[in-house]
Protein backbone atom coordinates (compact mmCIF):
# COMPACT_ATOMS: atom_id res chain seq x y z
CA UNK A 1 0.00 0.00 0.00
CA UNK A 2 1.17 3.57 -0.82
CA UNK A 3 1.73 5.93 1.69
CA UNK A 4 -0.61 8.72 2.51
CA UNK A 5 1.16 12.08 1.38
CA UNK A 6 -1.30 13.99 4.21
CA UNK A 7 1.32 13.31 7.05
CA UNK A 8 4.01 15.14 5.24
CA UNK A 9 1.69 17.56 3.54
CA UNK A 10 0.48 18.43 6.92
CA UNK A 11 3.64 18.97 8.30
CA UNK A 12 5.04 21.33 5.75
CA UNK A 13 1.48 23.42 5.56
CA UNK A 14 2.57 24.23 9.28
CA UNK A 15 5.93 24.88 8.85
CA UNK A 16 5.63 26.95 5.96
CA UNK A 17 2.60 29.12 7.47
CA UNK A 18 4.55 29.83 10.90
CA UNK A 19 7.61 30.82 8.86
CA UNK A 20 4.95 33.13 6.05
CA UNK A 21 3.75 34.27 9.52
CA UNK A 22 7.18 35.01 10.86
CA UNK A 23 8.34 36.46 7.77
CA UNK A 24 4.69 38.96 7.61
CA UNK A 25 4.87 40.06 11.01
CA UNK A 26 8.45 40.12 12.14
CA UNK A 27 11.13 39.44 9.52
CA UNK A 28 9.80 42.10 6.53
CA UNK A 29 10.52 45.71 7.39
CA UNK A 30 7.37 48.39 7.97
CA UNK A 31 6.37 49.91 4.79
CA UNK A 32 7.47 53.89 4.83
CA UNK A 33 4.33 55.13 3.77
CA UNK A 34 1.39 52.46 4.89
CA UNK A 35 3.59 51.46 7.94
CA UNK A 36 2.50 48.04 9.28
CA UNK A 37 -1.16 48.48 7.43
CA UNK A 38 0.87 46.99 4.76
CA UNK A 39 1.57 43.53 6.24
CA UNK A 40 -1.79 42.71 5.02
CA UNK A 41 -0.38 42.28 1.36
CA UNK A 42 1.71 39.11 2.03
CA UNK A 43 -1.68 37.53 2.66
CA UNK A 44 -3.37 39.44 0.13
CA UNK A 45 -1.31 38.92 -2.91
CA UNK A 46 -0.37 35.18 -2.30
CA UNK A 47 -4.35 34.33 -1.86
CA UNK A 48 -5.10 36.56 -5.60
CA UNK A 49 -2.66 34.26 -7.10
CA UNK A 50 -3.47 31.05 -5.60
CA UNK A 51 -7.37 32.13 -6.31
CA UNK A 52 -6.15 32.40 -10.06
CA UNK A 53 -4.33 28.96 -9.73
CA UNK A 54 -7.84 27.69 -8.59
CA UNK A 55 -9.88 29.00 -11.85
CA UNK A 56 -7.12 27.39 -14.00
CA UNK A 57 -7.25 24.09 -12.08
CA UNK A 58 -11.14 24.05 -12.26
CA UNK A 59 -10.89 24.85 -15.87
CA UNK A 60 -8.67 22.04 -16.77
CA UNK A 61 -10.68 19.63 -14.86
CA UNK A 62 -13.39 20.51 -17.37
CA UNK A 63 -11.07 20.73 -20.51
CA UNK A 64 -10.43 16.74 -19.00
CA UNK A 65 -13.88 16.13 -18.41
CA UNK A 66 -14.91 17.03 -21.59
CA UNK A 67 -12.30 14.79 -23.18
CA UNK A 68 -12.44 11.43 -20.91
CA UNK A 69 -16.03 11.85 -19.74
CA UNK A 70 -14.61 10.42 -16.25
CA UNK A 71 -16.73 12.03 -13.21
CA UNK A 72 -13.77 12.21 -11.64
CA UNK A 73 -12.42 15.30 -13.64
CA UNK A 74 -15.46 16.90 -12.68
CA UNK A 75 -14.98 16.31 -8.90
CA UNK A 76 -11.41 18.17 -9.51
CA UNK A 77 -13.60 20.70 -11.70
CA UNK A 78 -16.04 21.25 -8.65
CA UNK A 79 -13.40 21.03 -5.71
CA UNK A 80 -11.12 23.87 -7.43
CA UNK A 81 -13.43 25.91 -8.23
CA UNK A 82 -15.37 26.18 -4.82
CA UNK A 83 -11.98 26.46 -3.02
CA UNK A 84 -11.26 29.38 -5.54
CA UNK A 85 -14.58 30.78 -4.89
CA UNK A 86 -13.59 30.94 -0.80
CA UNK A 87 -9.79 32.07 -1.75
CA UNK A 88 -11.49 35.00 -4.36
CA UNK A 89 -13.74 35.94 -1.41
CA UNK A 90 -10.56 36.55 1.22
CA UNK A 91 -9.05 38.25 -1.58
CA UNK A 92 -11.81 40.61 -1.99
CA UNK A 93 -12.34 41.17 2.02
CA UNK A 94 -8.30 41.54 2.71
CA UNK A 95 -8.19 44.05 -0.25
CA UNK A 96 -11.10 45.75 1.70
CA UNK A 97 -9.92 45.74 4.77
CA UNK A 98 -6.28 47.61 3.36
CA UNK A 99 -8.19 49.96 1.37
CA UNK A 100 -10.04 51.67 4.19
CA UNK A 101 -6.92 52.81 6.08
CA UNK A 102 -5.05 53.36 2.87
CA UNK A 103 -7.60 54.98 0.58
CA UNK A 104 -10.21 56.54 3.34
CA UNK A 105 -13.02 53.90 1.59
CA UNK A 106 -13.65 50.17 1.72
CA UNK A 107 -13.78 49.77 -2.14
CA UNK A 108 -11.72 50.81 -4.80
CA UNK A 109 -12.39 50.26 -8.72
CA UNK A 110 -8.80 49.24 -8.35
CA UNK A 111 -7.90 46.59 -11.44
CA UNK A 112 -7.27 44.34 -9.28
CA UNK A 113 -10.47 44.07 -7.20
CA UNK A 114 -12.51 44.87 -9.81
CA UNK A 115 -10.76 42.02 -11.65
CA UNK A 116 -11.53 39.28 -8.32
CA UNK A 117 -15.20 40.76 -7.99
CA UNK A 118 -16.23 39.71 -11.52
CA UNK A 119 -14.74 36.50 -11.11
CA UNK A 120 -16.11 36.09 -7.70
CA UNK A 121 -19.58 36.50 -9.72
CA UNK A 122 -18.26 34.26 -12.36
CA UNK A 123 -17.69 31.51 -10.29
CA UNK A 124 -20.64 32.43 -7.75
CA UNK A 125 -22.65 31.85 -10.86
CA UNK A 126 -20.70 28.12 -11.30
CA UNK A 127 -22.01 27.13 -8.26
CA UNK A 128 -25.33 27.94 -8.83
CA UNK A 129 -25.41 26.29 -12.55
CA UNK A 130 -23.78 23.03 -10.75
CA UNK A 131 -26.66 23.47 -8.19
CA UNK A 132 -29.62 23.71 -10.53
CA UNK A 133 -28.30 21.73 -14.06
CA UNK A 134 -30.53 18.79 -12.99
CA UNK A 135 -28.96 14.95 -13.42
CA UNK A 136 -25.35 14.16 -12.94
CA UNK A 137 -24.18 13.85 -16.48
CA UNK A 138 -25.63 17.06 -17.22
CA UNK A 139 -24.43 18.74 -14.44
CA UNK A 140 -21.12 17.81 -14.83
CA UNK A 141 -20.94 18.65 -19.08
CA UNK A 142 -22.42 22.28 -18.08
CA UNK A 143 -19.98 22.57 -15.15
CA UNK A 144 -17.39 22.18 -17.49
CA UNK A 145 -18.07 24.42 -20.14
CA UNK A 146 -18.90 26.98 -17.89
CA UNK A 147 -15.68 26.79 -15.96
CA UNK A 148 -13.87 26.59 -19.38
CA UNK A 149 -15.49 29.50 -20.60
CA UNK A 150 -14.94 31.61 -17.10
CA UNK A 151 -11.32 30.73 -17.21
CA UNK A 152 -10.71 32.43 -20.74
CA UNK A 153 -12.18 35.47 -19.31
CA UNK A 154 -10.11 35.72 -16.75
CA UNK A 155 -6.87 37.77 -19.50
CA UNK A 156 -10.36 39.75 -20.84
CA UNK A 157 -11.32 41.04 -17.19
CA UNK A 158 -8.10 42.59 -16.72
CA UNK A 159 -7.13 43.94 -19.41
CA UNK A 160 -10.59 45.84 -19.37
CA UNK A 161 -10.19 46.64 -15.67
CA UNK A 162 -7.13 48.10 -16.63
CA UNK A 163 -8.36 49.95 -19.57
CA UNK A 164 -10.70 51.44 -16.97
CA UNK A 165 -7.95 52.77 -15.11
CA UNK A 166 -6.09 54.22 -17.92
CA UNK A 167 -8.88 56.19 -18.19
CA UNK A 168 -8.92 57.92 -14.67
CA UNK A 169 -5.38 57.41 -12.89
CA UNK A 170 -5.30 55.91 -9.56
CA UNK A 171 -2.67 57.86 -7.89
CA UNK A 172 -0.43 54.23 -6.33
CA UNK A 173 -1.93 50.57 -6.66
CA UNK A 174 -0.72 47.40 -4.76
CA UNK A 175 1.79 46.78 -7.77
CA UNK A 176 3.62 50.17 -6.95
CA UNK A 177 5.66 49.13 -3.93
CA UNK A 178 9.14 48.92 -4.27
CA UNK A 179 10.11 45.36 -2.94
CA UNK A 180 12.64 45.44 -0.21
CA UNK A 181 14.31 41.97 -0.05
CA UNK A 182 13.20 41.10 3.20
CA UNK A 183 9.30 41.95 1.71
CA UNK A 184 10.10 39.91 -1.23
CA UNK A 185 10.98 36.97 0.69
CA UNK A 186 8.20 37.21 3.01
CA UNK A 187 6.23 37.65 0.05
CA UNK A 188 7.80 34.46 -1.41
CA UNK A 189 7.01 32.34 1.94
CA UNK A 190 3.51 33.65 1.82
CA UNK A 191 3.02 32.44 -1.49
CA UNK A 192 4.40 29.00 -0.61
CA UNK A 193 2.51 28.54 2.60
CA UNK A 194 -0.86 29.65 0.56
CA UNK A 195 -0.47 27.19 -2.53
CA UNK A 196 0.21 24.29 0.46
CA UNK A 197 -3.14 25.22 2.11
CA UNK A 198 -4.83 24.87 -1.43
CA UNK A 199 -3.05 21.83 -2.20
CA UNK A 200 -4.57 20.40 1.47
CA UNK A 201 -8.38 22.08 0.83
CA UNK A 202 -8.36 20.79 -2.75
CA UNK A 203 -7.03 17.15 -1.86
CA UNK A 204 -9.36 16.94 0.48
CA UNK A 205 -12.88 18.66 -1.36
CA UNK A 206 -11.82 16.45 -4.23
CA UNK A 207 -11.58 12.50 -1.48
CA UNK A 208 -14.87 13.95 -0.03
CA UNK A 209 -16.50 14.56 -4.16
CA UNK A 210 -15.15 11.10 -5.05
CA UNK A 211 -16.71 9.30 -2.15
CA UNK A 212 -20.20 10.98 -3.22
CA UNK A 213 -19.69 9.84 -6.14
CA UNK A 214 -19.27 6.15 -4.93
CA UNK A 215 -22.10 6.46 -2.31
CA UNK A 216 -24.13 7.81 -5.38
CA UNK A 217 -22.85 4.32 -7.29
CA UNK A 218 -24.15 2.23 -4.09
CA UNK A 219 -27.31 3.93 -4.18
CA UNK A 220 -28.20 3.91 -7.50
CA UNK A 221 -27.15 -0.39 -7.69
CA UNK A 222 -29.32 -0.99 -4.55
CA UNK A 223 -31.87 0.90 -5.76
CA UNK B 1 -29.59 26.69 -49.39
CA UNK B 2 -26.53 26.55 -47.12
CA UNK B 3 -28.13 25.31 -43.76
CA UNK B 4 -26.68 28.48 -41.50
CA UNK B 5 -29.10 30.65 -43.93
CA UNK B 6 -32.00 28.69 -43.79
CA UNK B 7 -31.75 28.20 -39.66
CA UNK B 8 -31.62 31.84 -39.37
CA UNK B 9 -34.53 32.08 -42.16
CA UNK B 10 -36.38 29.96 -39.96
CA UNK B 11 -35.60 31.90 -36.56
CA UNK B 12 -36.64 35.07 -37.94
CA UNK B 13 -39.84 34.15 -39.98
CA UNK B 14 -41.08 32.87 -36.73
CA UNK B 15 -40.36 36.21 -35.34
CA UNK B 16 -42.08 38.26 -37.91
CA UNK B 17 -44.99 35.78 -37.81
CA UNK B 18 -45.26 36.51 -33.89
CA UNK B 19 -43.35 39.86 -32.98
CA UNK B 20 -43.08 38.68 -29.54
CA UNK B 21 -39.28 38.77 -29.08
CA UNK B 22 -38.29 42.00 -30.29
CA UNK B 23 -41.72 43.54 -28.88
CA UNK B 24 -41.04 42.44 -25.35
CA UNK B 25 -37.32 43.24 -25.18
CA UNK B 26 -38.29 47.16 -26.62
CA UNK B 27 -41.02 47.38 -23.82
CA UNK B 28 -38.32 46.30 -21.87
CA UNK B 29 -35.90 48.48 -22.67
CA UNK B 30 -38.29 51.54 -23.01
CA UNK B 31 -39.21 50.88 -19.27
CA UNK B 32 -35.89 51.02 -18.31
CA UNK B 33 -35.21 53.76 -20.38
CA UNK B 34 -37.83 55.57 -18.60
CA UNK B 35 -36.69 55.21 -15.16
CA UNK B 36 -33.49 56.12 -15.80
CA UNK B 37 -34.53 59.41 -17.35
CA UNK B 38 -36.70 60.17 -14.42
CA UNK B 39 -33.83 59.86 -11.75
CA UNK B 40 -31.59 61.69 -14.39
CA UNK B 41 -33.94 64.33 -14.54
CA UNK B 42 -34.12 64.73 -10.58
CA UNK B 43 -30.18 65.60 -10.53
CA UNK B 44 -29.41 67.21 -14.02
CA UNK B 45 -25.73 67.61 -13.54
CA UNK B 46 -25.46 63.91 -13.47
CA UNK B 47 -27.47 63.07 -16.51
CA UNK B 48 -24.34 63.17 -19.03
CA UNK B 49 -22.68 60.93 -16.77
CA UNK B 50 -25.18 58.31 -17.42
CA UNK B 51 -25.68 58.08 -20.98
CA UNK B 52 -23.20 55.60 -21.58
CA UNK B 53 -24.06 53.06 -18.37
CA UNK B 54 -27.46 53.99 -19.29
CA UNK B 55 -27.33 52.32 -22.61
CA UNK B 56 -25.84 49.30 -21.81
CA UNK B 57 -27.52 48.41 -18.73
CA UNK B 58 -30.66 48.64 -20.58
CA UNK B 59 -29.40 46.68 -23.79
CA UNK B 60 -28.20 44.46 -21.37
CA UNK B 61 -31.09 43.59 -19.46
CA UNK B 62 -33.31 43.54 -22.46
CA UNK B 63 -31.30 41.75 -24.51
CA UNK B 64 -31.02 38.87 -21.82
CA UNK B 65 -34.63 38.14 -20.80
CA UNK B 66 -34.62 37.97 -25.40
CA UNK B 67 -31.96 35.72 -25.45
CA UNK B 68 -33.91 33.47 -22.70
CA UNK B 69 -36.69 33.39 -24.68
CA UNK B 70 -35.57 32.63 -27.93
CA UNK B 71 -33.25 29.81 -26.63
CA UNK B 72 -36.97 28.80 -25.15
CA UNK B 73 -38.84 28.50 -28.21
CA UNK B 74 -36.03 26.45 -29.62
CA UNK B 75 -36.83 23.83 -26.25
CA UNK B 76 -40.44 24.01 -26.68
CA UNK B 77 -41.58 20.61 -28.53
CA UNK B 78 -38.49 18.91 -28.80
CA UNK B 79 -37.56 21.39 -32.13
CA UNK B 80 -33.50 21.46 -30.88
CA UNK B 81 -33.93 17.51 -30.73
CA UNK B 82 -35.22 17.70 -34.17
CA UNK B 83 -32.40 20.06 -35.56
CA UNK B 84 -29.92 18.05 -33.47
CA UNK B 85 -30.98 14.72 -36.01
CA UNK B 86 -30.03 16.64 -39.02
CA UNK B 87 -27.11 16.41 -40.50
CA UNK B 88 -25.92 19.47 -39.43
CA UNK B 89 -22.69 20.30 -37.68
CA UNK B 90 -23.11 21.32 -34.03
CA UNK B 91 -20.79 24.64 -34.77
CA UNK B 92 -23.22 25.52 -37.74
CA UNK B 93 -26.26 25.21 -35.11
CA UNK B 94 -24.11 27.64 -33.06
CA UNK B 95 -23.56 30.01 -35.91
CA UNK B 96 -26.92 29.81 -36.79
CA UNK B 97 -28.05 30.71 -33.23
CA UNK B 98 -25.54 33.49 -33.00
CA UNK B 99 -26.83 35.46 -35.99
CA UNK B 100 -30.41 35.05 -35.31
CA UNK B 101 -29.86 36.22 -31.66
CA UNK B 102 -27.66 39.08 -33.09
CA UNK B 103 -29.74 40.56 -35.60
CA UNK B 104 -32.06 40.93 -33.07
CA UNK B 105 -30.49 42.48 -30.75
CA UNK B 106 -28.94 45.02 -33.10
CA UNK B 107 -32.82 45.83 -33.75
CA UNK B 108 -33.44 46.20 -29.92
CA UNK B 109 -29.81 48.31 -29.90
CA UNK B 110 -31.52 50.73 -32.49
CA UNK B 111 -34.78 50.81 -30.90
CA UNK B 112 -32.69 52.23 -27.71
CA UNK B 113 -30.45 54.67 -29.48
CA UNK B 114 -33.55 56.25 -30.88
CA UNK B 115 -35.47 56.18 -27.31
CA UNK B 116 -32.76 57.33 -25.79
CA UNK B 117 -32.87 59.96 -27.64
CA UNK B 118 -35.76 61.31 -27.03
CA UNK B 119 -35.29 60.56 -23.23
CA UNK B 120 -32.26 60.89 -21.96
CA UNK B 121 -29.80 62.62 -23.94
CA UNK B 122 -30.19 64.31 -27.07
CA UNK B 123 -26.69 64.33 -27.82
CA UNK B 124 -26.80 60.53 -28.68
CA UNK B 125 -28.73 60.86 -31.54
CA UNK B 126 -26.04 63.82 -32.38
CA UNK B 127 -23.09 61.54 -32.35
CA UNK B 128 -25.38 57.91 -33.24
CA UNK B 129 -22.62 57.46 -35.96
CA UNK B 130 -20.41 56.91 -34.03
CA UNK B 131 -21.96 55.17 -30.93
CA UNK B 132 -22.97 52.48 -33.32
CA UNK B 133 -19.75 50.84 -33.49
CA UNK B 134 -19.30 50.03 -29.97
CA UNK B 135 -22.71 49.33 -29.37
CA UNK B 136 -22.66 46.86 -32.30
CA UNK B 137 -19.04 45.30 -31.45
CA UNK B 138 -20.40 44.93 -27.81
CA UNK B 139 -23.14 42.95 -29.17
CA UNK B 140 -21.59 40.64 -30.96
CA UNK B 141 -19.25 39.32 -28.04
CA UNK B 142 -22.43 39.72 -25.88
CA UNK B 143 -24.60 37.13 -28.11
CA UNK B 144 -21.99 34.75 -28.54
CA UNK B 145 -21.74 34.11 -25.32
CA UNK B 146 -25.23 34.54 -24.67
CA UNK B 147 -25.81 32.03 -27.25
CA UNK B 148 -23.62 29.39 -25.77
CA UNK B 149 -24.52 30.15 -22.50
CA UNK B 150 -28.70 30.18 -23.17
CA UNK B 151 -28.57 26.91 -24.63
CA UNK B 152 -27.22 25.53 -21.12
CA UNK B 153 -29.67 27.54 -19.08
CA UNK B 154 -32.87 26.70 -20.66
CA UNK B 155 -32.27 23.01 -19.66
CA UNK B 156 -31.83 24.16 -16.91
CA UNK B 157 -34.39 24.00 -13.10
CA UNK B 158 -33.52 27.94 -12.76
CA UNK B 159 -34.44 28.80 -16.54
CA UNK B 160 -34.17 31.85 -17.27
CA UNK B 161 -33.20 33.37 -13.81
CA UNK B 162 -29.70 31.67 -14.57
CA UNK B 163 -28.89 33.37 -17.83
CA UNK B 164 -28.15 36.93 -16.59
CA UNK B 165 -26.17 35.28 -13.39
CA UNK B 166 -24.02 33.60 -16.08
CA UNK B 167 -23.89 35.96 -18.57
CA UNK B 168 -23.67 39.35 -17.43
CA UNK B 169 -20.36 38.28 -15.00
CA UNK B 170 -18.93 36.42 -18.93
CA UNK B 171 -20.10 39.51 -20.76
CA UNK B 172 -18.68 42.12 -18.42
CA UNK B 173 -15.12 43.04 -20.25
CA UNK B 174 -17.40 43.42 -23.28
CA UNK B 175 -19.44 45.76 -21.72
CA UNK B 176 -16.93 47.25 -19.82
CA UNK B 177 -14.65 48.68 -22.96
CA UNK B 178 -17.79 49.34 -25.09
CA UNK B 179 -18.86 51.24 -22.18
CA UNK B 180 -16.16 53.45 -22.17
CA UNK B 181 -15.69 54.03 -25.81
CA UNK B 182 -19.21 55.17 -25.99
CA UNK B 183 -18.20 57.69 -23.33
CA UNK B 184 -15.48 58.98 -25.30
CA UNK B 185 -17.89 59.62 -28.39
CA UNK B 186 -20.44 61.01 -26.81
CA UNK B 187 -17.77 63.15 -25.63
CA UNK B 188 -16.72 64.09 -29.41
CA UNK B 189 -13.69 61.44 -29.73
CA UNK B 190 -14.45 60.32 -33.99
CA UNK B 191 -13.65 56.77 -35.47
CA UNK B 192 -10.08 56.84 -35.32
CA UNK B 193 -9.53 58.12 -31.57
CA UNK B 194 -11.87 54.92 -30.76
CA UNK B 195 -9.29 52.76 -32.92
CA UNK B 196 -8.03 51.18 -29.18
CA UNK B 197 -11.27 50.42 -27.64
CA UNK B 198 -12.69 49.09 -30.84
CA UNK B 199 -9.68 46.76 -31.37
CA UNK B 200 -10.52 45.60 -28.27
CA UNK B 201 -13.74 44.83 -28.31
CA UNK B 202 -13.37 43.30 -31.99
CA UNK B 203 -10.79 40.59 -30.33
CA UNK B 204 -13.48 39.71 -27.33
CA UNK B 205 -15.41 39.05 -29.77
CA UNK B 206 -13.50 36.48 -31.37
CA UNK B 207 -12.34 34.69 -28.26
CA UNK B 208 -16.21 34.59 -27.21
CA UNK B 209 -17.13 33.59 -30.72
CA UNK B 210 -14.15 30.65 -30.85
CA UNK B 211 -15.09 29.50 -27.71
CA UNK B 212 -19.26 29.15 -28.60
CA UNK B 213 -18.40 27.18 -31.95
CA UNK B 214 -15.69 24.63 -29.96
CA UNK B 215 -18.31 24.25 -26.77
CA UNK B 216 -21.56 24.31 -28.07
CA UNK B 217 -21.76 20.70 -29.29
CA UNK B 218 -20.83 20.27 -25.32
CA UNK B 219 -24.00 21.96 -24.46
CA UNK B 220 -26.44 20.86 -26.55
CA UNK B 221 -25.88 16.83 -26.42
CA UNK B 222 -27.83 14.42 -24.75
Amino acid sequence: MRRSPDGPLAGALLVAMLLALYGAFVYAQTERVMGDIQRIFYVHLPLAWVGFVAFGHAAWGGIRYLATGRREWDVVSASAAEIGVLFATLVIVTGSLWARPVWGTWWTWDPQLVTYLILWFIYVGYLVLRAAAGDDARQARFAAVFAIAGFVDVPLVWLSARYLRALSPVIFTSHSIGLAPSMAWALLAGLVAWSLVYVALVRTRIRLGLLEVRVQALEDAAA
Amino acid sequence: MNPIIALVWKDLSIELRTRELVTSMSLVAFLSLVILGLAARSTPPAASGITPAALWVTVAFAATLGLARAHALDHEREALQGLLLTPVSRSALFVAKWASNLILVLVLEAAVLLASTALIDPGIGRRASVLALPLALGAVGFTATGTLLGAMTVTTRLREVLLPILLLPLALPVIIVSVAAIARALEGAGVAALAGPLKMLAAYDVVFAALGVWLFAHVVEE
